[in-house]
């Protein structure tokens, strides 16, 4: 697949293609700096594969240069492609893929704050990251700037989108907002009831993970991988060792991969049915929600059983994982069973109200066309229409296995999203079925002594869509590790999906994407 | 709507009665590490695996300390792996305190 | 006397001693100064038909104006130390600030960094640590418990000296 790839990239822009490498299911290809607009909108645009993620790394001690990577993915074939530009030190600027590619906007916007890499002809070149008072000229991911620097606060403004006309009002929320969720502001303009723009201010929980992971070991770095995004902790602490297994070109035995596969289809069990919960919530159905938190509940406790961790939190090791689940086994399908049938009970009776499903339908549409521009990913992709799950087409731990279904909606509003969810969880409760029947017998963990120097992807299909980590290593320490939430793709999408909603439905529409602030900051 | 309240009424009650009753957590619950004096060799193995650095060891009066602090600990049970059973992670939970040295715990040996 | 009986007790007392204290409500206000939403999840499960705080008359509340107590999540990250700071002024006193989790007490694994302040008393008084990566709900409640007792105090001080 990546070789057929290579030389048709190769017949189509010559000299423009430095140097490619190919390891496991990842091509590298170093292109010149000047043709980075044009290969990446032909690989997007002509041959209609989507970007993933935009990352920078630091290199100027070896060769005096900033490299940015563009990462995409072909669903069909299991391949990634990776085209890497190098940005000298002296001159940091690159062209923006900005106004060929909208999915590109934040990734450079980061890298941007980062890095100090100016992105040149970039429609929006504000801060993203850094407040106003953050000084010029100082950035955190640059290999010179040390992790416990407090840099001084400045006086500097923040911009926002302005609407105006007749009767137009701004609403701002937040970062403190009225529920128990996490920070972040949101800007509406409205008329009336209805949105006519809404403009979203995000980082206020960014914690420096992505520095912290170049200053700590990497046993210890999986703990951090946990906490980048609390209620999706296996999803990412999976995604962190996958990366770092396939450096050390190691395969980790069978039952630990089915493991894995439990821990993570109990995790998107708990998360789906705490929106559903959500959504009958903020639609004032409290009976409907009491119902769906007291489910989530159950999972919440059962996971405290197995794994001592509610948030299935310490499972994961780089070679496996750390505790054995095979002598809970039975107490897993009981639950998961009483569990199931009661859900689908509720699911069917909740889908019967028709003061629920009249809030919930037409509300908060993601258009098809607007979710693959953006790269939204997820259930929320799958309610519009986007047929991409990391499970099946980037298949990963024991899930080449089983057999799963990826439910797919049309309509991209809340209630085609809310059906996902429902499908998911059903679909999810069966994969642990077929795990834990089917369980190899075998050792959990291997040890892995040295790690050699390299990098790699690692990526798994979180409950809130795909996650992705590229893991670069160097004497058996992480020289950079780059996180990309799938919150980090779909909070673009709230501001195209609120418009022409009215205020009261924002809650809904932001409880059905699901959305971490925490994984998008870090 | 029938349905759901009739599915309400099947559920009946659900509610803990913790804190009336004490909530025992399950086994394998992975809370307040104990620091066993009689087995601790001072290696200072847990010092050296602890992912936020919230034990210590240290050396005052020719006595060796080795101090651990609830406070900035997550749990995740490296000290305990790491050690020749020194360290036990119990099922304690309740470990909310008005003074931030309440959360400390020590053990000290003489050099 | 066992930690057993010592919550056994204390639980007993809960109801009469939220009656005696706040005419059978505490209101609590949730800040998340930069948690990985895990703390949120656990907060959100304490209102669940499980953990149920209502029925202690406990209030989590949309304003820290109507709020006797904050609860503050998260290790204060640099963009959010202004917020935290507006929200605690704008709490009437006295006023009760319980730090949960491990990077609310000090930090935890994100430590003291550019962009990580280092736990929440190293900019607003804390009266109760509340420990856990996330804590179980049974053990922020019991972390309430204790808050409780120091208002209690808290009260009786400003009392003797207006």
């Amino acid at each position: 697949m990546n070789r057929e790839f290579t030389e048709a990239l190769k017949n189509e822009f010559g000299t423009n293609i430095l140097d490619a490498v190919t390891s496991r299911n990842e091509t590298y290809l170093t292109v010149k700096k000047e043709a980075n607009v044009k290969i990446c909108d032909h690989i997007y645009h002509h041959l209609d594969i989507p970007l993933i993620s935009i990352f920078a790394t630091d290199e100027r001690k070896k060769d005096g240069c900033f490299k940015v990577h563009y990462v995409f993915s072909i669903g069909k074939g299991d391949a990634f492609v990776i085209i890497k530009i190098n940005i000298d030190g002296k001159s940091p600027r690159y062209n923006s893929i900005t106004h060929k590619i909208a999915a590109a906007n934040w990734y450079e916007r980061e890298i941007q704050d980062m890095f100090g890499l100016l992105p040149v002809g970039h429609p929006d070149p504000r801060r993203l990251v850094h407040f106003e008072d953050w000084p010029d000229g100082v950035y955190p991911l640059r290999k010179d700037f040390d992790i416990k620097t407090k840099p001084p606060r400045v006086e500097g403004e923040y911009v926002y989108r302005r609407v105006e006309g007749e009767g137009v009002y701004e609403i701002p929320v937040g970062p403190v907002h009225a529920g128990v969720i996490e920070p972040g502001h949101f800007r509406f303009s409205v008329a009336g009831e209805p949105i006519i723009n809404l403009e979203i201010r995000h980082f206020y929980t960014h914690k420096g993970v992505e520095k912290l992971f170049e200053n700590i070991s990497l046993d210890k770095a999986v703990f951090l991988a946990e906490r980048i995004s609390g209620d999706n902790s296996a999803a990412h602490a999976v995604a962190f060792c996958q990366a770092v297994e396939r450096i050390a070109g190691i395969d980790i035995p069978a039952r630990a991969k089915y493991i894995r596969v439990v821990l993570l289809e109990l995790e998107r069990v708990y998360n789906h049915l705490g929106d559903i919960a959500g959504i009958a919530t903020d639609v004032a159905f409290a009976m409907g929600a009491a119902h769906a938190n007291r489910l989530k509940e159950e999972i919440l406790q059962l996971n405290e059983k197995v794994t001592g961790s509610r948030m299935l939190r310490g499972m994961n090791a780089i070679g496996g994982v750390r505790r054995d689940i095979g002598d809970k086994k039975d107490e897993i399908l009981l639950k998961l069973s009483e569990i199931q049938h009661d859900f689908r009970e509720l699911i069917e009776y909740l889908m019967a109200i028709p003061s629920l499903v009249d809030r919930i339908e037409t509300t908060g549409r993601i258009y098809n066309d607007t979710a693959k521009g953006l790269h939204v990913v997820g259930p929320a992709a799958r309610a519009s229409g986007i047929d991409r799950d990391m499970r099946r087409d980037h298949a990963y731990a024991a899930y080449p296995e089983f057999n799963f279904k990826v439910p797919v909606q049309k309509a991209g509003d809340v209630n085609a999203r809310t059906l996902v969810r429902a499908d998911e969880v059903c679909e999810s409760i069966g994969l642990i079925e077929q795990a834990l029947w089917s369980l190899p017998d075998g050792d959990i963990k291997i040890n892995i002594g040295e790690i050699p120097d390299g990098y790699a992807l690692g990526y798994t299909e979180a409950p809130r869509g795909e996650t992705l980590y590229w893991v670069m290593i160097e004497n058996n320490r992480i020289v950079r590790c780059k996180v990309r939430d799938p919150s980090f793709c779909n909070w673009l999408a709230i501001e195209y999906a609120v418009l022409d909603n009215i205020v009261p439905d924002f809650p809904i529409v932001n409880k059905s994407l699901s959305l971490s602030y925490s994984g998008n900051d870090m | 709507m029938f349905d759901i309240l009739k599915k309400t009424l099947k559920t009946g009650s659900q509610t803990t009665k913790y804190p009336q009753i004490p909530d025992i957590a399950p086994a394998g619950f992975r809370g307040k590490p104990e620091l066993l004096s009689d087995k601790c060799t001072y290696c200072g193995k847990c010092v050296a695996v602890c992912p936020p650095g919230v034990i210590w060891l240290t050396e005052e009066k020719g006595e060796k300390i080795l101090t651990l602090s609830y406070c900035g600990c997550i749990f995740c049970g490296r000290c305990e792996e790491v050690c020749e059973g020194a360290i036990k992670l119990t099922g304690e939970y309740e470990l909310a305190s008005k003074m931030k040295e309440d959360l400390l715990t020590s053990i000290r040996r003489k050099t | 006397m066992t930690v057993e009986d010592e919550v056994e007790i204390m639980g007993q007392r809960l109801n009469s001693r939220i009656k005696n204290i706040f005419g059978r409500s505490l209101h609590i206000r949730e800040v998340d100064a930069g948690s990985c939403n895990a703390c949120e999840v656990e907060v959100n499960s304490l209102s669940n038909p499980i953990y149920d705080i209502e029925r202690f008359g406990i209030h989590i509340v949309a304003s820290p104006r109507h709020a006797d107590m904050l609860l503050v999540t998260g290790p204060v990250t640099r963009n959010m130390e202004l917020a935290l700071l507006k929200t605690y002024n704008a709490t009437p006193s006295p006023k009760l600030v319980a730090a949960m989790g491990s990077c609310a007490c000090n930090g935890g694994i994100f430590g003291d960094t550019y962009a990580s302040g280092g736990g929440v008393d190293k900019f607003i008084p804390v009266d109760v640590y509340i420990p856990g990566c996330p804590p179980r709900p049974q053990a922020v409640i019991f972390g309430i418990m204790v808050a409780i007792d120091k208002l209690a105090q808290k009260i009786k001080k400003t009392e003797v000296n207006p």
